[in-house]
């Protein structure tokens, strides 16, 4: 298994993941980084980091019913792998170690 | 839900845009997507911001891929680029045939290209070797929209007017002959040029100075030999300089050589002095304009502003000198267009054309890469199954395409060099010396920047298409295939069509313009004339002089085997060269004389009508029995006749041609005859108004010559010079030329055209009927099992056959159809170097449309009958 940590985006891509369960797709994964991280993501951009952990196992995807609403295209849904919950602790918990002992004051 | 009709529009291009670009998985999520949320965005912001929303993110998404896609995923940018080469090297050489086909196909495009930009690029681009280039002007006179010359007095004003003028230079063409070295006698063309004619133009002699000012209004001349006499003749010998050297029978003291390659304003032989020819009165005339004008502006004045100044001195001018300059302005243009105005058009347009050409050899070569895309499948499959980046494939690919393009660059080049070596055949006499037609380092970096231009164009979709991963499917052996790259190839094909039925539209009209150029009657005759022109020492002939020498010439050339009759014009048709002298008509006033248009003079041999085919219409032509001492006559062409004597009879009035002509005094001549009228300028321009005299009442010191024969006038250009050298071998012929080679060259820039259309053409009809058997033999070999199933249900040969048939006229229609609403469209723009047809000539439409139907019915045929062969069992079994 991979050692790797993750990139800012990747993290924020997975967190959502987390947040939405089994409801996580292309614009539900974007309107909640919108949401929580007040910040706008290209679908292009999304889907290229996902195809992305999904090449290294972070996360699986999955092609839902057709439906009308989306001119007959399939949603296609992902979800956070254990690899992908462990590479996000593991960045996670770097970042703590490094934060750790930091004053927050400019100098 | 339903989207409205507009947003269901915006939807579908932008899902094409993404099923082209996107792996299969992401078009289907993304898509989904944006069609789910563009119903959001539409009912908040309205449907245009709507589409703006959807394909900023479809632009995005792309870019991310193609992101991806050069930066070979995960390997970073850096990383196997050498592997990539070698393996497209194995690539190339694993199919030779393949690579040979994509590879020629590039170096047509890239080679044609290449030679018509270095055209553009020397003619149009490519700074004048002078300091400064854009500060160098034309100045002419206008009269109406005759450009003139201008007298030494005017170029005086000129200099001591202008404010926002470094200062103007005067020069004009002459002849001299040069021999008595030990070498064979020579005709230089030279040009004589004021003093600051080099000043002007910001350049040095080489070796020794320039003459001085003093020097423009002696009798004793100095000159400025060329790089290129000066190195011919006078062997480089540098101590030349201060010394004399005979030119004409007359001592010229050499002062300077000229700088390598530099002569102007064309190719002449050398600079002389203007100095006092044969009168002195041409200094001091105003109306004696023979002066060429080349002036520089001041640092930061416009054209505009220079153009505005001179338009003022002209102004004023007329109010000083009513009776010379009320009809002249004074008329600017830059030094550029005074050379490339009306060649501009002609290049434009050929570079237009060429451009085609790349998009249909580009086209064709990505048609070529998406068919074997298709057969490569399996091996991207097993690469990426291997574990190979979608990226690495993509990059791969593109380093494929960049090499088969680069080696077609290089090839193009050298297919230039070549096309350049006949190319410029058709126009260098046409060029000044300094202007060389070569592939420099400008040429060679749009070459560059063509070559990876068209990698990408023909290798980006294929590269795109041909690693999206079905890894599954495509392990799967023998899978009927997939038809996405055939549903790809057809637009391709479609836009090959376009293109080329529009190329064949422009070939056509350029080429029915050429031929109805070619056929315009000129009101002479130019077949099995062969012409030259002599150029006489005036220090050696006298007008008596000269008429004897030219009348032995004739007898000699009458006595060549072969020749019918020889004559001489002291301006020949077509050569460019025109005596045009104010008259005066014997019951006029001197108020109408003002007004009275200038004519072309010409003196000819008495036979000059009849061997020239000019058509008497009434009284005589000249005969033997106008001699020397007999009545003074002339004849006068049909325009020049209505003109003068409108309704009347021209037959015995008096005309008094202007006193131009020194150094003979004018006389009244009687006009004995009317002829018909000539095209002197060229089939493109108007009939002149001529006045004919026989030569040998009056004289000049040169003529041209035209001798006509019963055999191929080229034949006899030997026998012509022993006819000369046996009268006077010190007095050369110049110019030796057929009547026809004389008409060619007027002509030269619609030939170019014309000949280079017509190979463009050519090349873009082979282009395109290739695509289309490429295409059409694709699409059989994808479906020989339905074919095979059609036959074993009762399908016959003809249905088989008209099936595939339709199939190709489905996207073969389309493109012709493109092609001529293109063709329409664009019209307007050709119709400037069109002649005598319009650029909706129907004839030419329909002749295109059926000559593009037919190949590509061709095209399709093969294929199709190979179809309708096919053995069922056979078919079936490939399964």
């Amino acid at each position: 298994m991979s050692r790797e940590y993750l990139g800012e985006f990747e993290q924020v891509v997975l967190m959502a993941l987390l947040h939405l369960g089994e409801n996580g797709y292309g614009l539900t994964i974007r309107r909640d980084i919108q949401k929580r991280a007040k910040r706008n993501v290209s679908l292009g951009a999304l889907y290229s980091a996902l195809n992305r952990m999904e090449s290294k196992g972070y996360v699986s995807s999955w092609l839902g019913d057709p439906t009308p609403q989306r001119g007959g295209k399939s949603k296609r849904y992902f979800r956070i792998e254990p690899a992908g919950v462990l590479a996000l602790q593991r960045t996670q918990t770097m970042l703590a170690l490094m934060a750790k002992g930091l004053s927050w004051n400019t100098p | 839900m339903e989207h409205p009709v507009e947003s269901a529009f915006f939807l579908r291009l932008a899902n094409e845009a993404l099923r082209l670009f996107l792996p299969e998985q992401d078009y289907e999520g993304l898509s989904g997507d944006l069609a789910e949320e563009y119903e959001t965005v539409r009912s908040r912001r309205g449907w245009f911001q709507a589409a703006l929303w959807c394909w900023g993110e479809v632009i995005l998404a792309i870019g991310a891929e193609v992101r991806i896609g050069i930066q070979g995923g995960s390997d970073g940018w850096a990383f196997g680029w050498s592997k990539d080469v070698r393996y497209a090297f194995r690539q190339l050489l694993k199919s030779p045939g393949f690579s040979l086909a994509v590879i020629a196909t590039l170096a047509l495009g890239i080679g044609a290209n290449t030679a018509i930009f270095s055209f553009v690029n020397a003619l149009l681009v490519r700074p004048f070797p002078f300091p400064n280039p854009d500060q160098l002007v034309e100045v002419y006179g206008l009269n109406g929209s005759d450009k003139s010359p201008l007298s030494m007095r005017e170029l005086t004003d000129l200099n001591e007017r202008a404010k926002l003028f470094e200062g103007f230079a005067g020069y004009n063409d002459t002849g001299y002959n040069y021999g008595g070295d030990g070498g064979p006698a020579e005709h230089f063309i030279i040009t004589r040029a004021t003093s600051n004619l080099f000043h002007i133009l910001g350049v040095a002699p080489m070796l020794g100075s320039t003459w001085s000012p003093l020097r423009d209004k002696s009798r004793s001349f100095e000159i400025v030999l060329t790089h290129d006499l000066w190195t011919r003749r006078f062997h480089s010998d540098p101590s030349i300089i201060g010394k004399q050297v005979l030119m004409d029978g007359f001592p010229n003291t050499v002062v300077g050589i000229a700088a390598p390659g530099f002569a102007f304003p064309m190719r002449e032989a050398l600079f002389r002095c203007w100095g006092i020819d044969r009168d002195p009165k041409s200094y001091e005339e105003r109306h004696r304009r023979m002066l060429f004008i080349v002036g520089r502006l001041k640092p930061g004045v416009s054209i505009v502003q220079g153009r505005e100044e001179l338009a003022a001195i002209g102004l004023r001018l007329a109010q000083e000198f009513p009776l010379t300059n009320s009809n002249i302005r004074l008329g600017l243009a830059p030094l550029r267009d005074a050379y490339m105005g009306d060649v501009r058009p002609y290049l434009l347009l050929l570079l237009g054309a060429v451009g085609f050409v790349l998009l249909i050899a580009c086209a064709n070569v990505a048609n070529l890469l998406l068919a074997r895309s298709a057969s490569r499948k399996r091996e991207m499959a097993i690469r990426t199954a291997l574990g190979a980046a979608r990226g690495r494939l993509i990059r791969q690919s593109l380093v494929e395409s960049l090499l088969y393009s680069a080696i077609g660059g290089v090839l193009g080049v050298g297919m230039a060099y070549s096309a350049l070596h006949i190319l410029t055949q058709l126009v260098t006499v046409e060029l000044p010396a300094w202007m060389n037609v070569e592939i420099d380092g400008v040429v060679l970096f749009y070459v560059l920047a063509v070559t990876v231009f068209s990698a990408l164009l023909a290798g980006f979709m294929p590269a795109i298409r041909g690693t999206q991963p079905y890894i599954q499917s495509d392990l799967r052996e023998g899978s009927a295939g997939s038809s996405k790259p055939a549903r790809l190839l057809r637009p391709m094909v479609t836009a090959e069509v376009a293109f080329a039925t529009l190329l064949l539209i422009g070939t056509g009209l350029l080429m029915q313009s050429f031929v109805r150029l070619l056929n315009v009657d000129l009101g002479f005759r130019t077949d099995h004339i062969f012409t030259f022109k002599m150029g006489l020492s005036w220090r050696k002939y006298d007008l008596e002089g000269a008429r004897r020498l030219e009348t032995r010439v004739l007898e000699q050339l009458a006595k060549i085997p072969g020749v019918v009759a020889a004559g001489l014009d002291t301006t020949l048709p077509l050569t460019g060269e025109q005596h045009r002298v104010p008259i005066r008509l014997e019951d006029q006033t001197a108020r109408g004389e003002t007004e009275n248009p200038l004519v072309a003079f010409h003196q000819v041999s008495t036979n000059y009508h009849q061997m020239m085919g000019i058509r008497l219409i009434e009284g005589r032509r000249f005969d033997e029995h106008d001699h020397e001492s007999s009545l003074k006559v002339a004849i006068v062409s049909e325009r020049l006749a209505k003109r003068f004597w409108p309704g009347g009879n021209p037959i015995g009035k008096r005309v008094l041609p202007g006193d131009t002509l020194r150094p003979w005094t004018p006389e009244w001549l009687t006009v004995v005859g009317v002829v018909g009228d000539v095209k002197a300028s060229g089939p493109a321009g108007d009939f002149g108004m001529d006045l004919y005299a026989p030569y040998v009442q009056i004289g000049w010191q040169g003529a041209g010559f035209v001798v006509r024969t019963t055999l191929n006038p080229e034949a006899i250009h030997r026998e012509v010079l022993q006819a000369i050298a046996s009268v006077d071998p010190e007095e050369p012929p110049n110019e030796m030329l057929t009547m026809e080679q004389v008409l060619h060259r007027t002509i030269w820039q619609r030939r170019l055209a014309g000949v280079v259309f017509t190979i463009l053409g050519g090349l873009a009809l082979l282009l395109a009927t290739i695509g289309i058997y490429s295409v059409v033999a694709y699409s059989v070999s994808q479906r020989i099992r339905e074919v095979g199933i059609r036959t074993a249900l009762g399908a016959r040969r003809g249905d088989i056959l008209r099936m595939i048939i339709v199939e190709g006229a489905r996207f073969v229609l389309p493109g012709i159809g493109i092609g001529v609403v293109a063709g329409l469209v664009l019209g307007r723009a050709v119709s400037a170097v069109l002649f005598q047809i319009s650029p909706y000539d129907p004839l030419t439409l329909g002749c295109v449309i059926a000559l593009l139907g037919s190949v590509a019915t061709a095209a399709c045929v093969i294929p199709a009958s190979r179809a309708a062969r096919i053995d069922p069992l056979l078919a079936l079994r490939t399964e």
